[in-house]
């Protein structure tokens, strides 16, 4: 078991962090998702459910974290320049003024900024879709939903991200210059 | 599915991610990409998907390189005994319980090959130091009338001990009335030392026996056939009544480690080896 969770860790705390955008957050989730798979693990009888039944276990982790920390989720989409900036980046050391952000190329920051902003399903759908690059499918068996309702909260998430990136002054086409070679 | 080679927009967009995960059919794919080669917008649409999938991975936290185990996973990935802190104490023990139930077990097991006397004085002594009032009226009562009716002593003792398994209380009180018997006759005077400490009784028994002292060997003899009877007849009763919480003085340490030994084995029952160590 410990052999197990040597080799699992690694992947387990990629994927919290993708979903949480915190490190402290993603510790804690990771502490707790090692011990709830140690406690689990034996129920598995299948062992080809393991991968899924593994990110299922961490993205309800992730929800569960996410919500102990209290967060409160606030709706840049909507607001005005002003007041977007003044609403401090979970991952900065300061408050970032959007225009400033997007002079100095820091877009990675405002992503962190938009994507806290989403609710859980449409990160989730996000984070699993885009950074574990499952199927559509893959991504609904370990949500527990229907492959349809994956693809709307994707589209979702989109839209949302697009209008908060916009509100803080990143547009569609500064995504693309500074899109990363994947 | 539509076999039209014109997609809509809405269609493209919404088979865009099949698309860019390839789990379209080679028809579908054909299509898509027929239109994206056609329609901005949906192209467009493409390129910031991408974009984003890219940023999100980029944008990440640097984290903490995590190359081992934290305190709290590893004390929950040890084995059972290591993970429940509050049975830390029984479970270091837990060895010593195992010896000391072995011990009890052997000994019990020598005691019983003993004769009656033997092995019933010993513990009826030790018995009775927790029950003095109601065993010892009656051991009175029945030492007045074994010495009466000395010849009915084996018939009694007999009797006594066929319906020990239904009463064990009897049993005792006939082994009392045995012990009493030899205590008070000249015969029995000569292990009479023996018999002052229960621990020693049956050892100093044991001399005996083997001993030339044949007055006492009669007193064995005289009551071995039905302490046969009476001592595996008493086996299960003497052993419910010894390992009694009441039991004092010798037995004591005895039935703790008993109880402590059904507790422990308890919670290893709970604690099977598979539940942790399955992979």
């Amino acid at each position: 078991m410990e052999e197990f969770c040597l080799l699992v860790q690694p992947g387990a705390y990629a994927v919290l962090l993708s979903l949480l955008r915190n490190t402290d957050d993603a510790s804690d989730a990771l502490q707790d998702s090692m011990i709830r798979i140690i406690r689990f693990l034996p129920r598995v009888r299948d062992v080809g459910t393991l991968p899924g039944w593994l990110m299922r276990l961490l993205t309800n982790q992730a929800a569960d974290t996410r919500s102990r920390s209290a967060v409160p989720v606030v709706d840049i989409s909507t607001m005005d320049e002003g007041a977007a900036s003044a609403t401090a980046a979970p991952t900065a050391s300061q408050p970032l003024s959007p225009r400033r952000a997007a002079e100095s190329n820091e877009v990675g920051v405002i992503i962190n900024q938009a994507v806290s902003t989403l609710s859980d399903r449409q990160r989730t759908a996000l984070v699993l879709f885009e950074m574990e690059s499952l199927s559509i499918h893959e991504v609904a068996t370990i949500m527990e939903i229907t492959d349809g309702a994956v693809k709307f909260h994707l589209h979702e998430a989109r839209k949302n991200m697009r209008k908060g990136l916009l509100n803080l002054g990143v547009t569609g086409s500064d995504l693309y210059e500074e899109a990363p070679s994947r | 599915m539509t076999t039209d080679p014109e997609m809509d927009c809405a269609r493209v967009q919404d088979l865009l991610d099949d698309y860019r995960r390839g789990s379209l059919t080679d028809a579908e794919q054909s299509q898509v990409r027929s239109h994206l080669g056609q329609c901005e917008e949906c192209t467009a649409e493409l390129h910031f998907c991408n974009a984003l999938a890219g940023h999100l991975q980029t944008s990440l936290p640097a984290g903490p390189a995590m190359e081992g185990l934290s305190p709290a996973v590893l004390a929950a990935v040890r084995p059972p005994h290591h993970k429940l802190a509050n049975n830390d104490k029984k479970m270091v023990l837990l060895p010593w319980m195992f010896a000391a139930a072995a011990i009890i077990i052997f000994a019990v097991a020598f005691y019983n090959n003993l004769p009656q006397e033997k092995f019933g004085g010993g513990d009826t002594v030790a018995f009775n130091a927790s029950r003095p009032s109601v065993s010892r009226n009656e051991t009175l009562l029945k030492e007045r009338q074994s010495e009466e009716q000395p010849a009915a002593l084996p018939d009694l003792l007999l009797q006594q001990g066929e319906t020990a398994r239904a009463e064990p209380t009897r049993e005792l009180i006939a082994s009392d009335k045995a012990l009493e018997m030899r205590i008070a006759s000249p015969a029995a005077n000569e292990s009479g030392v023996a018999w002052s400490s229960p621990r020693n009784a049956p050892v100093a028994a044991r001399k005996s026996e083997s001993a030339p002292a044949h007055a006492a060997k009669d007193d064995l003899d005289f009551a071995r056939p039905s302490s046969k009877v009476a001592g595996k007849s008493a086996t299960a009763g003497a052993n419910v009544s010894r390992y009694s919480p009441a039991t004092t003085g010798a037995l004591t340490s005895a039935s703790i480690s008993t109880t402590s030994t059904s507790m422990a084995s308890t919670t290893t029952t709970l604690n099977t080896p598979k539940d942790g160590q399955r992979q």
